[in-house]
């Protein structure tokens, strides 16, 4: 290319891509500088809020319940999303796509209505309770809303199309031809699964579990509208911290911590697929 | 090979694995059914009595109630604003992307996804820290440009889906002939990614429309948002109304769900 | 810290970034500063039986008789208090809160002074301050199903309260640390009378013995009613007006125990720089007056702090109303929450999340 044209391309990338990057400079990278900012105590610079964080228990054990959590989360998502992709792996084109819409529907359905869903499915006179004591005979009240357990399926359900997208792509891209020859060659359904089916889908597995945790670590909704008082998140903490008690730097140190955490595990994730295709 | 030995395990693990599968698909859909059963009096909801009619009754309240028609009014012009500023950022953006070459392109490309990355918790933590401090917080501009940033990657990975799809020939050709990179954008260009450009506003609407952790960040009484009071009043009161709202968000993302599928059918191709 | 002064520097210099903001934002905040010009007073109040209540008894008439147009919002919060002023964005204009919470915003600062002279000083039970106005008296206790836990299954007192192996099941509690610390005192046995300074470490030990059984930490005080109606606790710690008004209501199978109960006043204050001051002033003054107090109060179900209102209350709400006379009960010391709310209101919500 000459120079005059690299000249004239990079005005015509300033004029087309200027207004945007200037609203993501504008209203994404000033606020996340200023969180930096006021984690350091804004103009009084200190780093008493990172000092209260060390020693605040209520911190680790909710940094501890965000892990616990997400990896629960992460597992039964994948648990679930699993043969939901090999049950549409196998369907023909035309009409996958149409039970794509079974999966589809709920990934864009909003979490809020998820999560109402769930309160009356849940609750202790909710659906299940109440089919139980049906069956049963007597009143039943499991405790099944308002602790780790109804977050974790809140968090699944949402999380479940994240799981199916990924393995039904590394699915789809398993030539057929390998399980028929395996077959062909005398080996069982079971083992066919087995050797080839799992070994080759894990990458589509790993992706999916990686950008899943990665996502529940985040996670605001859902343990608010689910979860107790003690099911807090990271992401739960900067919004007590913001409104409840103000205390600004509190909220912004713990945004910062959680962003540290979801950015170091977004590191492992991509090392660990780069590795995998070396 | 006896094929009567090699298909009754065949079956056994097809029939489990749809089972399975069916088992998932009612878990993903029965919380919407049931919301919707609720909203027409099918299910008694949680502190109501009686149930089972099927009655407009809690769409007639809905409607009546100011508090949640001014929310949803709300986030009908915040929405269509963000639409509309996001595609005034964006169409040209992508386009740049695309179609110049200059350093820094990825690292741009990656700046424009920011929003993607960072868990919206922390942006709305951001925004409401820099909103305050700028008198922005609790208004519709506000709200507004927050939604906007929010809704652009979407925006642009849709644009961009469009624009490789489409020839670069032909804007080549019209270059040839003598148009200018503007003519080559309106006359060449914009016909051939309308279908993007209408999905991507869709996307850009819907996801504004039943955003809420940044809106329950910086929205404030005179700027609450649908989603907002619906989060409050499932935090707090519980009210029937809340099924109602619950359905009119589900139609949104079926819409929304409807347009996708039509847009990117993973790997069904056929349907476009 | 150098990304930091880059930053700050970035907001000095707002202006510039507000130039390009303003110029896209321009509909928006002219058609927003247009909707608050005509007149339009936000009242934060509570929710659900209460709000109707008010609305009937004093936001609607207020507003026939005025012209003036109020906006409720549910739940008022100090914390969004303080984050309006200090942001200098104040959205609010009239505040209703419990003692604790008002007598802590007067010692912050956070209200404006009160034109005293416009209230009916000599009709009222309880003097307001140079910047609260008492609204009324009511009765926080143990609200229960009757139909689930018929006479001597539940529990009366707060000691039965916190006796959660007499009485199992699940339990509501306030999610602030004024009452609920008062509650947890007076079931340890410390006498009503004898209740202040709070014993703060007796308090959180006793709240430790029953953390487990608390199924909600309540917000909003509706959920105090909903949660039992739900089902999802079994006794809650509510107030007499809202289960009267939810009895009244119909339908509903909700009992009051009069046992014991911890008695508090609500006041009314207007926030520093709101921007419809004297609107405000204008409904305080209304709330106030006798007529206003027996209609609000026949809803609402509190005892006036009007006495001429009290002869005005219609007979089936005054069996309803808090009983003053010392005994059992005990009444909410707001001084003492002005200086120690702050500090305890941090450490009790910590305290439940952990």
């Amino acid at each position: 290319m000459t120079m005059a044209a690299m000249t004239k391309d990079r005005i015509g990338a300033l004029c087309t891509i200027g207004p945007a990057a200037a609203f993501m400079v504008g209203i994404v990278g000033i606020p996340l500088f200023y969180i930096l900012y006021v984690s350091f105590n804004g103009p009084h610079f200190s780093p008493s809020a990172y000092v209260m964080l060390l020693s605040s228990r209520l911190f680790f054990q909710s940094l501890w319940s965000t892990f616990e959590t997400s990896i629960l989360a992460t597992v039964l998502s994948v648990l679930l999303g699993y043969p939901v992709a090999v049950h549409l792996a196998r369907q023909p084109a035309r009409r996958r796509a149409l039970m794509m819409i079974m999966v589809l529907m709920p990934f864009w359905t909003s979490v809020l209505v998820k999560s109402y869903a769930f309160t009356i499915i849940l609750g202790r006179r909710g659906i299940i309770n109440t089919a139980l004591s049906c069956v049963v005979g007597h009143k039943v009240a499991l405790p099944l809303l308002f602790n780790k357990f109804s977050v974790v399926i809140g968090m699944a359900n949402y999380l479940v199309p994240f799981v199916v997208f990924p393995v039904l792509a590394s699915l789809l891209a398993i030539d057929p031809a390998l399980g028929r020859a395996a077959t062909l060659m005398g080996a069982r359904p079971m083992r066919v699964f087995r050797q080839i089916t799992l070994p080759l889908s894990l990458p589509g597995v790993i992706a999916g579990a990686s950008s899943t945790f990665i996502i529940s670590l985040g996670f605001f909704v859902v343990p608010a509208l689910l979860g107790g008082r003690h099911d807090v998140m990271l992401a739960n903490l900067v919004d007590f911290y913001t409104r409840e008690t103000l205390d600004w730097p509190a909220a912004a140190a713990i945004g910062m911590c959680l962003l540290a955490v979801i950015g170091m595990c977004g590191f492992i994730a991509t090392t660990l697929r780069k590795v995998r295709r070396v | 090979m006896n094929t009567a030995f090699t298909d009754k395990p065949a079956c056994r693990i097809r029939y489990l694995t749809t089972g399975l599968a069916c088992a998932v698909y009612g878990f993903l859909l029965v919380p919407t059914v049931i919301v919707m059963l609720i909203s027409f009096g099918l299910i008694a909801g949680p502190s109501q009595g009686g149930g089972m009619h099927p009655t407009l009754r809690l769409y007639a309240e809905f409607l009546s109630s100011s508090a949640w028609m001014t929310s949803v009014w709300h986030s009908v012009f915040i929405a269509c604003a963000s639409m509309i500023l996001s595609l005034g950022i964006g169409i040209p953006a992508t386009y740049g992307l695309e179609r110049f070459a200059f350093r820094g392109q990825n690292m741009i490309r990656g700046m424009l996804m920011t929003p993607l990355a960072v868990p919206s918790i922390i942006i709305s933590l951001g925004i409401y820290f820099y909103f305050s401090a700028i008198g922005l917080i609790n208004s519709f501009a506000g709200l507004v440009l927050a939604h906007t940033v929010y809704v652009t990657p979407y925006v642009i990975m849709t644009l961009a889906a469009g624009m490789r799809k489409i020839d670069p020939q032909l804007e080549f050709a019209a270059q040839l002939m003598g148009a200018g990179r503007q003519r080559v954008f309106w006359r060449v260009m914009l016909p051939q990614i309308r279908p993007s450009i209408i999905a991507g506003g869709l996307f850009a609407l819907l996801m504004s429309f039943d955003e809420v952790v940044i809106a329950w960040f910086i929205s404030g009484v005179q700027t609450e948002t649908l989603p907002v009071r619906m989060y409050s009043s499932i935090q707090w009161e519980i009210s029937p109304l809340i099924a109602v709202a619950s359905t009119l968000l589900s139609a949104v993302s079926f819409f929304a769900c409807l347009v996708a599928s039509r847009v990117s059918p993973a790997d069904g191709g056929d349907t476009v | 810290m150098l990304q930091s002064k880059a930053v700050l520097n970035g907001v000095n210099r707002r202006n510039f970034c507000l130039g390009g903001m303003s110029v896209l934002s321009a509909p928006f905040i002219s058609r927003r500063s247009f909707a608050r010009s005509g007149g339009e007073l936000v009242f934060v109040s509570w929710g659900g039986s209460y709000h109707n209540a008010v609305l009937k008894g004093l936001v609607e008439p207020f507003m026939a008789e005025t012209g003036i147009h109020v906006t409720m919002v549910d739940t008022p919060d100090l914390a969004k208090v303080k984050a309006q002023i200090l942001s200098g964005n104040v959205e609010w204009d009239l505040f209703d809160s419990p003692g604790p919470l008002a007598a802590t915003g007067s010692r912050e600062g956070y209200w404006e002074a009160l034109d005293t002279s416009r209230l009916p000083l000599s009709e009222l039970s309880v003097q307001p301050t140079h910047d609260l106005a008492p609204f009324f008296l009511t009765a926080g206790g143990i609200a229960y199903d009757p139909k689930e836990f018929p006479e001597g299954r539940h529990p009366r007192n707060f000691e039965e309260y916190f006796d959660v192996r007499r009485f199992p099941g699940l339990r509501t509690l306030r999610n602030r640390v004024s009452e609920t610390l008062e509650v947890a005192l007076l079931a340890d046995g410390v006498a009503p009378d004898q209740l202040y300074p709070l014993d703060v470490a007796r308090g959180f030990r006793m709240l430790d013995t029953i953390k487990p059984s608390i199924i909600k930490w309540v917000e909003a005080t509706t959920q105090t009613i909903t949660l039992l109606q739900a089902g999802e606790a079994d006794f809650s710690y509510s107030y007499a007006s809202r289960v009267q008004t939810a009895r009244a209501s119909g339908g509903v199978s909700i009992d009051f125990s009069f046992g014991q109960t911890l008695n508090f006043l609500e006041y009314l204050s207007i926030l520093k720089g709101a921007p419809h001051r004297e609107e405000a002033m204008q409904f305080i003054a209304f709330a106030l007056r006798a007529d206003r107090q027996a209609e609000t109060m026949n809803l609402l179900v509190n005892r006036p702090v009007n006495e001429k209102a009290m002869g005005m209350l219609s007979q089936k709400v005054l069996p309803w109303m808090p009983d003053i006379n010392p005994g059992k009960n005990a009444l909410v010391n707001d001084a003492w929450w002005a200086e120690n709310y702050a500090p305890l209101e941090r450490r009790f919500k910590e305290w439940t999340l952990s």
